[in-house]
């Protein structure tokens, strides 16, 4: 599993390149993006399942937090903060008319198999280009069994499997308690482990 | 613990989540249970697939495509965001501050009015509303040098002494009432007096009516009794006398002198003095009042001279500002009483 938590240190250079921007230095901005930038797209992406969507969410994601990162009052970390505000455009996102007419369409198009042709670098240890493309059907499969979960179940299986955050962190970003978190976990898991029978060795 | 509640707890055992007393349940379960054991090792198997699967990183040109996106979003959507967002909150309070403001002007537009009209008693602002050249007056008229009438709270009912010196002519108002006594009317009365004896007191009060200084018919009320009083000792019918009673009674009796009729008398003077009548009104509806322009020397003799014909409602302005040649006067007759 990945540990991407960010270390105190890294939260407190993140809270300086805050002040720094309040202060009006915009550069500082770009620092805190390029910083969160790749998490903020991985759980967009694993959460909404679709690239262009992804990189939609992101960008909005950004924009409401310089929007509003005059009002962040140093209480949390920023990487808890912003994952919050990420979690909370993709749940409105797939709520969304626009969102669902859209998948609907294209499921339309793509017919019930194929979905969205994941051109995804398979970067783990593969030892030939059968093994490479049976790694690649495994994560599109994997991909549409996470999107098929109701939100709530998938926000907490993409924030703890997938971004690899404490039950701790997960519990500040979603504001759910500890004994919830464990439960919906638990619940997504075994629906995963139903979905993905076959699939996984 | 059976396998039903072991099942509960194994995600958060693959995630070493348990607390201190459920953990060695959990543990020795598994160890003496095939199934739930499956259970845990496909559930680590879903956990760490999904742990394996690729980082998905932004593009390379994802900050480029940002940085055109904030730029011309920034300014509108910040406008817009100061202005309205939070609807639920801004909204409202935007609708409560302006209605404050709408209750706000009108009391104090309202206040302001009646403040205004709080000195100026009834009659008086009748006779307000019908000079409009005049715009307040008090109980007591007087003329207010420029310093008094700037420092006043209230208007001054008569106009500055610098507009007096200007090109306009100074105004003043006075509210008139004719005197009530006893008098004739249009109509001569043909009074017979039979007796002899009462022949020249009679011709002496005809006398005192023709001297009468306001119509020159007046006679008093102490004076038709005894002329009535004459008839009965000449030996006439008590009808006849009756008549004649009634008869002075509708010409002699007191009452309340018509406002009008006083109009004339007002204007004669005007004429004597050498003014100018600019408007008349004399009718019941719209009341009767007079604007008139008298030469501002003349202004002492014309008052003495409206004394006699009328009681004045409140005392005449006493107009001493020298270098003043037209003094503007709106007169107004009012019932007496």
């Amino acid at each position: 599993m990945k540990e991407t938590v960010l270390s105190n240190a890294d939260s407190s250079e993140d809270h300086d390149l805050i002040r720094s921007f309040c202060a009006g230095e915009k550069a500082a901005f770009d620092k805190l993006v390029n910083r969160h930038k790749d998490r903020i797209y991985n759980l967009c992406y694993w959460f909404l399942g679709d690239f262009q969507e992804a990189d939609d969410m992101a960008q909005d994601i950004f924009i409401k937090a310089f929007g509003s990162l005059d009002k962040f009052r140093f209480e949390s970390a920023f990487s808890t903060w912003i994952y919050r505000i990420a979690v909370n455009t993709c749940k409105n996102r797939i709520k969304s008319m626009e969102y669902r007419y859209k998948k609907w369409m294209d499921r339309l198009d793509a017919g019930p198999e194929n979905g969205n042709p994941v051109n995804i670098v398979i970067e783990n240890n593969v030892n030939s280009p059968q093994e490479a493309l049976e790694k690649k059907e495994q994560t599109a499969t994997i991909r549409k069994a996470i999107n098929s979960l109701p939100p709530d179940k998938k926000t907490v299986a993409v924030l703890r499997d997938i971004e690899g955050l404490s039950y701790e962190e997960i519990e500040k970003i979603t504001g759910l308690n500890s004994g919830t978190v464990k439960s919906k976990l638990s619940r997504a898991r075994m629906d995963l482990k139903k979905k993905l029978k076959g699939v996984l060795k | 613990m059976n396998c039903r509640d072991i099942e509960k707890h194994l995600s958060a055992f693959i995630d070493n989540a348990l607390d201190d007393e459920i953990r060695p349940r959990v543990e020795e379960h598994i160890a003496s249970c095939t199934e739930c054991a499956e259970k845990l090792s496909a559930l680590q198997s879903v956990s760490n697939a999904l742990g394996d699967l690729p980082i998905i990183k932004a593009p390379s040109d994802f900050m480029e495509n940002l940085h055109k996106r904030i730029k011309p979003e920034s300014f509108l959507k910040k406008l817009f965001r100061t202005l309205f967002v939070p609807f639920r909150i801004k909204i409202p309070i935007e609708f409560a501050t302006a209605a404050m403001v709408g209750v706000l002007v009108f009391f104090v537009t309202t206040t302001q009015q009646d403040v205004k009209q709080l000195p100026v008693s009834s009659m008086e602002k009748r006779a307000f509303e019908v000079n409009e050249p005049l715009t307040q007056m008090k109980d007591t008229p007087v003329v207010r040098k420029e310093e008094e009438r700037q420092n006043a709270v209230m208007p001054s009912t008569v106009p500055s002494p610098a507009k007096a010196e200007g090109s306009e002519p100074f105004e003043l108002a006075l509210v008139i009432m004719p005197k009530v006594t006893g008098r004739l009317q249009t109509q001569p009365v043909e009074m017979e007096y039979t007796s002899d004896l009462k022949k020249e007191p009679a011709a002496e009060e005809k006398q005192k009516i023709s001297e009468s200084p306001l119509t020159g018919l007046s006679v008093s009320e102490k004076t038709m009794s005894r002329s009535t009083a004459d008839t009965y000792r000449e030996g006439r019918t008590e009808d006849e006398a009756g008549e004649d009673q009634d008869k002075a009674n509708s010409y002699y009796t007191p009452s309340a002198p018509e406002p009008g009729g006083i109009m004339i008398q007002v204007k004669s003077l005007i004429e004597q003095i050498n003014g100018r009548i600019v408007t008349v009104k004399d009718n019941k509806d719209s009341g009767h009042s007079l604007n008139a322009e008298i030469p501002a020397d003349k202004y002492d003799n014309f008052l003495n001279q409206l004394k006699p014909i009328a009681d004045f409602k409140t005392p005449p302005p006493d107009v001493s500002i020298k270098d003043m040649e037209t003094i503007r006067i709106n007169i107004r007759i009012v019932d007496p009483g």
